[in-house]
């Protein structure tokens, strides 16, 4: 078997990748597909945390790339969907303990065994930034409706074109409120500003912080809106056809009525 | 309520007007120079060839000449090149 090597990426930090990372895997997984998700970020490790098998993690990626453990022993699988795991990040080690070579190695072993593998990617355009993207075959950019996010977005967009091809782009952190003020860009404005292929837009959620704080992924439990939107990301991943419902902004006639006489 | 403010809120209620439209026009432009990878100088030189070229065969208001990055959705990375050309009656203005 060989799987597909997806690295999620965004050149600014803290828009969401590990977040992202993380859902779309389990939302594959419980769609059947066997993942496994890379922790690519060395040094600062997060995606255990944020799946809550933060206490089951034993050894890292560095021990594997360094011949200390087997590949196998380092996988964290998932309690709640058995056929995702997770190869955890080093939390003491140099971001650049690894190199690109061991990535692209390690990945290719990954495929062997696993429908996907999903890449976390560090922030930045750094050495990290270039393992990660060495060792996939497509690539996934989340940004959020923001100017820096954008603007990084595009440089990483540019960057991906030279080695992996067109990206696919998530939009994170939409909100709708804003968006009908037309105080935040909207999927039309950012899909004018970065011209790459719309994969889904992850509205502006609380479920998102909750979902941190327990360790279980909004994807997991239906019915929030960000959860729902990770769970249609991964079925178009998988090649389904679904839509992205319209979040432009439009408002009804009697909203734009009252807001024209009451104010915002 | 004042007219401004009654079309302000209406433009509002349409989604416009408000600050996104900022957002997107300074990232357009901004991203013109990221993807260009051009110094102010290298602009700047790209410029003054541009002008002197157009010169040799035309005469143009140089306080009036501009030259611009943009990009849209339709048509990506064009440069507008704007140049008053100063026509007279008769034979054409050729400087030479």
């Amino acid at each position: 078997m060989s799987g597909r090597a997806i690295v999620v990426t965004s050149g600014k930090g803290g828009v969401g990748k590990t977040t992202a990372t993380a859902n779309i895997g389990l939302g594959l997984a419980s769609q059947g597909k066997k993942v496994v998700l890379i922790d690519g970020d060395i040094g600062l490790r997060n995606l255990d945390l944020i799946l809550g098998v933060e206490n089951r993690v034993v050894y890292n990626i560095v021990d594997v790339v360094s011949g200390r453990c087997q590949p196998r022993q380092a996988l964290v699988k998932d309690k709640r969907i058995s056929s995702l795991f997770l190869m955890p990040a080093s939390q003491i080690d140099e971001k650049d303990a690894i190199n690109t070579d061991q990535m692209r190695d390690l990945s290719a072993q990954l495929k062997e065994e696993f429908d996907f593998v999903l890449i976390d990617c560090p922030a930045g355009i750094e050495q990290g930034f270039r393992n990660t993207v060495a060792a996939a075959d497509e690539a996934i950019v989340v940004t959020t409706p923001d100017v820096s996010p954008v603007r990084d977005a595009d440089r990483v967009i540019g960057l991906l074109q030279s080695s992996l091809g067109e990206p696919q782009l998530i939009i994170n952190r939409m909100s709708m409120d804003m968006v009908k003020r037309g105080d935040m860009l909207d999927q039309q404005d950012v899909l004018d500003i970065l011209a790459v292929r719309l994969l889904g837009i992850v509205p502006e959620d609380e479920a998102v912080v909750i979902a941190g704080n327990k360790g279980a992924p909004v994807v997991l439990n239906g019915g929030s809106p960000s959860g729902d939107a990770y769970g249609r990301i991964a079925r178009r991943i998988l090649g389904e056809d679904v839509p992205i419902p319209e979040l432009n902004g439009h408002n009804s006639l009697a909203k734009r009525l009252g807001r024209i006489l009451f104010g915002r | 309520m004042t007219l401004t403010e009654l079309i302000q809120r209406i433009q509002h209620s349409f989604g416009k007007g408000g600050s996104k439209d900022e957002a997107k026009s300074r990232l357009l432009l901004v991203l013109q120079d990221d993807r260009l990878g051009l110094t102010a100088e290298e602009k700047e030189a790209l410029r003054q060839d541009i002008l002197e070229a157009i010169r040799k065969h035309l005469k143009i208001d140089a306080e009036g000449f501009t030259m611009e990055f943009v990009s849209s959705p339709t048509d990506q990375n064009k440069m507008h090149v704007s140049a008053p050309v100063q026509v007279g009656r008769g034979p054409a203005n050729f400087s030479k």
